[in-house]
């Protein structure tokens, strides 16, 4: 450029044309003027240009800038191709494929190139060449100041090697502490390269390694530390008050510390630091203040933290606040009945505190409306299962006045209305302890209700205590048993409402009727059947599959695997298998998980459920993900030698399909394949039963599967077994009950459009007796199943 | 109740057996099941998109390193130069040369 311009020299150019590295041109003139003009030579080479030699300096600063100069070009060059490649890499990823999985295939191919070929070690790589770039610049720089300036050179060398060794230990520092933030990639590279050349060396490999190579995190705190921390963090700096309150609703999971700070004895983690504490606390308080307290749904986060709330007694104020806010709230919307539990269990949880719940109750009664008190009750009945028994004494009596305040207000009675229900089965309950008041109690509580439905729920609070043997309650017991034997048949129809108590009285009563000592074994085997008939009866209600039910079901086949030695109770849990795997068949078993529950209590009542019932149940469970196993332990049990042969014909077929979908799995079925057909063809019955069309189809459907895929000896031993079949003895009658051939069936199934009824037109033409088919045949059969 | 992620990748249809004796929908069960990773099935949908997000952050972290040291080296030769220029002019030739591109 300097050599373009033509207007005046300035100073810039003048320096420019000052090139150390070549002879000085003007001092280079006047030498050739002086030989010239005055004949004279100077005798200094530095005017010499051939023998002109650069100074060490200058040549070592030029070489130093140039490379740092070059270093950084390249670098440059080299990120330009990398971006390129990168863009090339995604655009790549954005072409359409023919389908998702070529997609997926060709990511996967791509993908693992770049971890293959190293890209990211590349391209980490880049900046290292750029940081050496600048301290080659650095050095050269002091290099330069050396010739000028000693004392300026000196700063610039000592401030080059103070970064040199602030980036040194800022790059090699994460290999020893964790938590230093100056990880860069070069860690990395400086890790393979140890490894590569040290790797060979045991001990001095081992050192390296250990120092520079371990890239797994090792958190200095325990998890429940570090989950505090991250809470208190959260509460103490989240501006928002949703984030706040998912925190503070969080913070209920974490170990437990009673109030002098030493974690509970159940804890084995850790404990919650006072000082998190109190900051959850103070925000806590903060929710709860009067501007927010109209907000039930912060409020509710609160106190939904169930261990949070035991871990409030550390301040009273935010007890009452909490208290103060329920009574404040004028809107006791369902949710906040959950409110009210909660903070009933906080209550019941302070041992130094036990009557603010009476007191509050006896307080509010007289003031709240009855939907209110009967919504305390609710919750009040959830908490009482594990509730204190000082607490339900003093309860007791306060009930019995609530009870009786119910009871005046005109409610119909046709409808169990759950108030009632609840309020009846909680006099029950604290009245079962005294065999005295009983009665009375049974009287009061036996107006409010259904007489069945009170029946059933007397007898789930009766039966414990009589089971337990105790002769109080034998006149109670026996009147019980009476009512319910009536009210049984009466309770046909179950509703939703009903049922819900009913399942409950019934796994209630389930224990102890159970139970080795009780010795009534006849009334026991006939409430089991009278409690099957009402859920069996249930199940056929065409409202959605409810939990209750199942779960009821599933805790009475149990009991009835318990009880395995009394006949009669067989009797009822093959009933009531067959009964749950027929409406487990009709719904889409994919979604019920309730009924695998029943299928898993099934699975083991191996012994006693007929092999029928196992087989309809093993359908099911094929589908399911995790009971392929299972069914194929059953199948084996079903298939033991010593097992009535198999001679229904559908369930061979659906024994067909399991196996088919066991061989998918990745089962060995080939042997079961066996026993089927062997069992199946050597008695003869199943061609006696086989009455229909359908029937008939699906035996040939199974034996067609069967030649497309098992083995040569396999087929073989159809062959033979198939021999044995007396053909001549078939009356083989249709729907209609004309009689048919088997030769105008078989070409029926064929032209169902099956491939894979191959074979059975090849015995078709043969007439009945198959041949034995040569590999050739065999073979085609198998290729034109797989189209 | 379908979930936010059924709704996206809704399942692969499958017949289950409404009626038992229907040997037609039996078979159509038995052909369909075992083809859980076929050409088009759910799983390579959600393995298309979750392997796309993955991508994306590393392709756009590494995006962004190279921006950073291509930013770095313009302004790195532009002070190289700029030294150049003040002193004694030793790199002249080089730096008349990026010049012309500054």
């Amino acid at each position: 450029m300097s050599e373009i311009r033509t207007d005046g020299e300035n100073e810039a150019d003048r320096i420019r044309r000052q090139k150390q590295l070549e002879p000085d041109a003007a001092k280079y003139q006047l030498a050739a003027y002086l030989v010239v003009n005055f004949n004279k030579t100077i005798s200094d080479t530095k005017y010499d240009p051939d023998l002109f030699v650069a100074p060490t300096s200058v040549r070592w600063v030029t070489g130093l800038w140039l490379t740092s100069l070059g270093l950084a070009l390249i670098v440059a060059l080299l990120a330009i191709l990398a971006k390129q490649w990168l863009e090339e890499y995604s655009r790549r990823m954005r072409t359409p494929a023919a389908s998702h999985q070529r997609w997926a295939w060709r990511h996967l191919m791509l993908s693992s190139g770049l971890s293959r070929w190293q890209m990211g070690m590349f391209i980490g790589g880049l900046p290292v060449a750029l940081h050496g770039s600048l301290f080659l610049f650095l050095v050269g720089l002091a290099v330069f100041f050396w010739s000028l300036c000693s004392e300026l050179a000196f700063l610039v060398l000592s401030a080059t090697g103070g970064v040199f060794v602030f980036y040194c230990i800022s790059t090699m520092a994460p290999a020893i502490a964790q938590d230093c933030p100056t990880r860069t990639p070069l860690l990395q590279l400086i890790r393979l390269i140890l490894v590569f050349f040290f790797g060979r060396f045991g001990r001095i490999s081992r050192v390296i390694y250990g120092l520079v190579a371990s890239d797994k995190l090792v958190f200095p705190y325990t998890p429940a530390v570090c989950n505090e921390r991250i809470l208190a963090w959260m509460i103490d700096n989240l501006p928002a008050i949703e984030d706040v309150s998912a925190a503070v609703e969080a913070i209920g999971s974490l170990p437990i510390a009673d109030h002098t700070g030493r974690p509970r004895p159940h804890s084995t983690e850790g404990l919650l630091k006072p000082v998190v504490m109190r900051t959850v606390i103070q925000r806590a308080e903060l929710l709860l203040s009067p501007d927010d307290s109209s907000n039930p749904d912060s409020m509710y986060r609160v106190i939904a933290s169930r261990r949070f709330l035991s871990q409030l007694h550390a301040s009273q104020l935010v007890t009452h606040q909490i208290s103060d806010a329920l009574h404040n709230s004028h809107a006791m919307s369902p949710s906040n009945t959950v409110m009210v539990t909660q903070y009933l269990e906080l209550v019941l949880a302070q041992r130094d505190y036990p009557g603010r719940l009476y007191d509050w109750l006896a307080a509010d009664s007289a003031v709240l409306e009855t939907p209110k008190v009967a919504q305390y009750l609710l919750a009040l009945d959830d908490v009482m299962r594990d509730g204190q028994a000082s607490i339900k004494q003093r309860l007791k009596i306060r009930t019995r006045l609530l009870c009786n305040e119910v009871s005046r207000l005109a409610l119909p009675k046709e409808e169990p209305s759950e108030l009632r229900t609840v309020i009846c089965s909680i006099m029950l309950d604290l009245g079962s302890a005294h065999a005295k008041n009983y009665p009375q109690v049974l009287e009061e509580t036996g107006h409010q209700m259904l007489p069945e439905l009170h029946a059933l729920l007397c007898l789930s609070y009766v039966l414990p205590v009589y089971a337990a043997g105790l002769p109080a309650y034998a006149d109670v017991y026996a009147d019980l048993r009476g009512t319910y034997e009536t009210s049984i048949a009466r309770l046909s129809s179950p509703t939703t409402s009903i049922r819900q108590l009913g399942s409950r009285c019934t796994i209630q009563c389930l224990q102890p009727l159970l139970s080795p000592s009780f010795t009534q074994t006849e009334w026991s085997i006939q409430f089991l059947r009278g409690a099957c008939a009402l859920w069996l009866r249930g199940m056929n209600i065409q409202t959605p599959w409810s939990w209750d039910v199942s779960a009821v079901l599933s805790t009475l086949l149990a009991s009835l695997s318990k009880a395995a030695d009394v006949v009669e109770y067989t009797a009822s849990a093959e009933e009531l298998a067959t009964s749950i795997v027929e409406n487990t068949v009709k719904r889409d078993y994919r979604t019920e998980q309730s009924s695998w529950n029943t299928a898993g209590v099934l699975r083991d009542l191996e012994e006693d459920v007929s092999t029928r019932t196992r087989i309809s149940l093993l359908h099911p469970m094929i589908f399911v993900r995790g009971l392929p196993t299972s069914a194929w332990n059953l199948m084996c049990s079903i298939l033991k030698p010593h097992q009535r042969p198999v001679s229904m014909l559908n369930i061979v077929f659906e024994m067909y399909v399991i196996l088919h979908q066991l061989h998918h799995r990745g089962f060995d079925v080939e042997p079961m394949y066996g026993e089927i057909v062997g069992v199946n063809l050597c008695e003869a019955p199943w061609i006696i039963t086989m009455s229909t069309r359908s029937q008939l189809m699906f035996t040939l459907k199974l034996f067609s599967y069967a030649m497309a895929e098992v083995s040569e000896s396999l087929w073989n031993r159809f062959v033979l077994q198939m021999d044995k079949v007396p053909v001549n003895d078939w009356s083989l009658v249709d729907n209609e009950g004309q009689l048919v051939s088997v030769a105008d069936l078989v070409s029926q199934v064929y032209s169902m459009k099956q491939e894979k009824c191959y074979v059975i037109v090849a015995f078709k033409d043969e007439d009945i007796h198959p041949p034995v088919p040569d590999e050739k045949m065999r073979r085609r059969a198998v290729a034109d199943s797989a189209i | 109740m379908a979930t936010e992620f059924e709704r996206r990748y809704p399942p692969d249809r499958c017949d289950h057996c409404a009626t038992r004796q229907n040997v037609v929908v039996l078979i159509s069960i038995v052909n369909r099941l075992g083809e859980e990773t076929s050409s088009n099935a759910r799983v390579w949908r959600i393995y298309r998109d979750r392997a796309n997000d993955a991508d994306q952050d590393v392709v756009d972290g590494w995006n962004k390193t190279l921006d950073v040291l291509l930013i770095f080296v313009r302004a790195a030769i532009l002070e190289a130069q700029l030294l150049i220029l003040s002193q004694a002019g030793l790199f002249s030739a080089v730096s008349t040369a990026f010049l012309v591109e500054v």
